[in-house]
């Protein structure tokens, strides 16, 4: 039963977002205290009693409609079961598929197929059990994980059951079903091996496309820009029951632009395009360097922190990788490992001084939005 | 019903359709695969296959790998080299654009790199290449018997005893991007199976004033075929076969009954051990 005086008014749509929403009231209750004890603000009893009440008021709703966590022993133990849960997955699936290993062969064709086809709609139909039902999504992305290997599982095994050539259609139907189930229980691993399973698509069929045969894509990273593009477009889409799938979008799209362009601004040879390989590395690098600028400032302006770190640690890498290449043959380590060093300082001084005027340029738009 | 459970009763409604179209696609292409007479049948002996080891006995799967070999001829220079059909022009059919001589790669990559490409590839069983390995392994040991020194005249006599007793007799013949085009060349179904595989080009980095090297590789998409559990019986007993050879007895052999469908997808459609 709902707390009485509960009201909806603009309420979180998911569990994140309550849980951001819960966090937010336990640090403007610290951060209250805080000026209190400083002399800064008093709020007067009435006013105290009004904010205490509305606040306790949204919390146990929340707690009824999501089961957040609102105190940090709670969020221990909340993280605690989350780990458990990746881990009884991931063993659970395991177990899962070495059992069908261990006795599939005493089955006629007729049974194997059967058991495998059961076994997908069965973990399918309690995982989907548990997502209508669970606030917490422990069991239902457990459940999940499970249900998504035993789908796996049916499409090899009556791969090899019946001799079919391993073809990249399996990719589709992988991804696809594990995007149906983490939208079902917001598990984030299965969006993140979704992604995995539609980039392999993605890249295969290209490859295809392009004359090859699909098992060789892996070996061509320009194959994977497409996916980053798609996902990325994928993170600018509305998420409000999913605040955390933005996020995880945004992170894989900038894996797979990255990653490709670090290995070809090394390995020209493995480009498509008709030059020279050290114009291709050429290219990739300037390219490698213009993007990470470019993602380090979107994600500024956006508030996007993961984007912003994924840039920072591409162009340190990338320009650590540039030094070695320089200076590693010719110059004595002790010395290669001191002007590293020198970099990094040089480079913080920059990042600080871009700081600062980022700040001074906010308080200015302050003022002026004020007058 | 509240919104969440109308959502995830939505969601499970696709994954179900998910996994029923995708069991349905693929139960219905092997259905199509096995539904016509078969496209080629080949009988294999205990040369052209054996028993994989799966997983240290975790394993419950039965399979049966197939073994084949490639043709092989003598260059000029008296090196061994493998596929000679596989030229200049056998390249370009299979698409495969080859740089001519060196000037090309001047203005092109160092080391050319070609993508693996889907084929189809012709079997050969007990057929003229298998003829002509054995007449090479044949004229090997007689150039030893008459060299002065006989040096390696035991390694010729050994390999060919090993061609004419153990080697497998299913080589691989040519390749090609139609099969039925193959079929055409290759009309005789108990002797050739047109499968689907990929070839894989790779080149050594081109000397001054010298013709780029390529190299081929072959790979089968289906090399393991599965044996249903109506075979167990006979596959166990080819395993005792197989021991019974390591422990230096006469091996009593099988042949095994291999069907490609329509879609060229193979099957076991029965295993007998020989008398």
């Amino acid at each position: 039963m709902m707390p009485a005086g509960a009201s909806s008014g603009r309420e979180p749509a998911s569990r994140d977002a309550a849980q951001l929403a819960a966090d937010r009231i336990a640090v403007f209750q610290q951060e209250l205290a805080h000026l209190e004890a400083a002399g800064v603000l008093h709020l007067s009893t009435e006013q105290q009693q009004a904010v205490d009440k509305y606040h306790q008021m949204r919390l146990e709703q929340w707690r009824f409609l999501f089961d957040v966590d609102t105190h940090h022993q709670d969020r221990q133990f909340s993280l605690g079961m989350k780990i458990t849960s990746y881990l009884a997955a991931l063993g659970l699936g395991a177990a899962i598929f070495f059992l069908f290993y261990q006795f599939w062969g005493h089955f006629s064709t007729t049974w194997q197929v059967s058991l495998l086809f059961t076994a997908s709609i069965g973990s399918l139909l309690a995982c989907m059990h548990f997502a209508a039902r669970e606030q917490t999504g422990y069991f239902s992305q457990l459940l999940g994980t499970v249900a998504f290997v035993c789908f796996v599982l049916n499409l090899v095994l009556l791969g090899q059951i019946f001799n079919i050539p391993p073809t990249h259609r399996v990719l589709l139907a992988w991804a696809a079903f594990a995007f149906v189930v983490a939208y079902a229980t917001g598990a984030r691993l299965l969006l993140s091996v979704a992604v995995l399973c539609l980039a392999g698509f993605l890249s295969a069929q290209i490859g295809m496309w392009n004359g090859m045969h699909w098992l060789d894509a892996g070996g061509w990273p320009e194959l994977f820009f497409p996916a980053a593009a798609l996902f990325f477009v994928l993170s600018q889409l509305p998420h409000q029951l999913y605040p955390a799938f933005p996020s995880l979008y945004r992170i894989w799209a900038l894996l797979f632009w990255f990653l490709p362009v670090f290995v070809l601004a090394h390995w020209g040879a493995g480009s498509f395009l008709l030059l020279p390989s050290q114009q291709v590395e050429w290219l990739y690098q300037v390219a490698g360097f213009a993007t990470g600028a470019g993602v380090i400032v979107l994600g500024i302006r956006r508030n996007f922190s993961e984007t912003v770190q994924i840039g920072v640690m591409f162009c340190t890498v990338s320009f650590y990788s540039k030094l070695y290449d320089w200076w590693w043959d010719w110059m004595p380590k002790y010395l290669f490992f001191f002007l590293c060093g020198l970099v990094a300082i040089l480079v913080l001084l920059v990042l600080r001084r871009l700081r600062v005027q980022s700040v001074q340029s906010f308080r200015t738009m302050q003022r002026q939005e004020t007058l | 019903m509240d919104v969440r459970m109308r959502r995830v009763l939505r969601l499970t409604a696709v994954a179900l359709l998910l996994i029923v179209t995708a069991n349905g696609i693929l139960l219905w292409d092997v259905a199509r695969n096995r539904a016509a007479v078969p496209e080629a049948e080949l009988r294999l002996s205990e040369r052209e296959f054996f028993v994989p080891q799966l997983w240290r006995g975790e394993n419950s799967g039965r399979f049966l790998q197939l073994r084949y070999q490639y043709i092989r001829s003598t260059g000029d220079d008296g090196a061994w080299f493998v596929n000679p059909w596989l030229d200049r022009e056998k390249l370009r059919d299979l698409g495969f654009h080859l740089p001519e001589k060196l000037v090309d790669t001047e203005n092109f990559k160092q080391v050319p790199r070609f993508p693996q490409k889907k084929v189809f590839l012709v079997l050969e069983l007990a057929g003229p290449a298998y003829s002509h390995a054995l007449a090479q392994a044949r004229a090997e040991v007689e150039a030893r018997r008459i060299a002065p020194a006989k040096e390696g005249l035991q390694d010729a006599e050994e390999h060919l005893h090993q061609m004419q007793e153990k080697n497998s007799r299913l080589f691989v013949v040519d390749a090609g991007l139609d099969a039925e085009v193959l079929r055409r060349h290759y009309p005789g179904r108990q002797q050739y199976a047109i499968v689907p595989g990929r070839v894989h080009i790779w080149w050594n980095a081109p000397q001054q004033q010298k013709e780029p090297e390529f190299y081929s590789r072959f790979v089968l998409e289906r090399e393991r075929i599965f044996v249903p559990l109506d075979f167990a019986p006979q596959l166990a007993l080819l395993k005792e076969d197989v021991a019974s050879e390591e422990q230096g007895r006469a091996k009593r052999g099988a042949v095994v009954q291999l069907a490609f469908g329509t879609h060229l997808q193979p099957w076991i459609v029965g295993i007998q051990g020989k008398q």
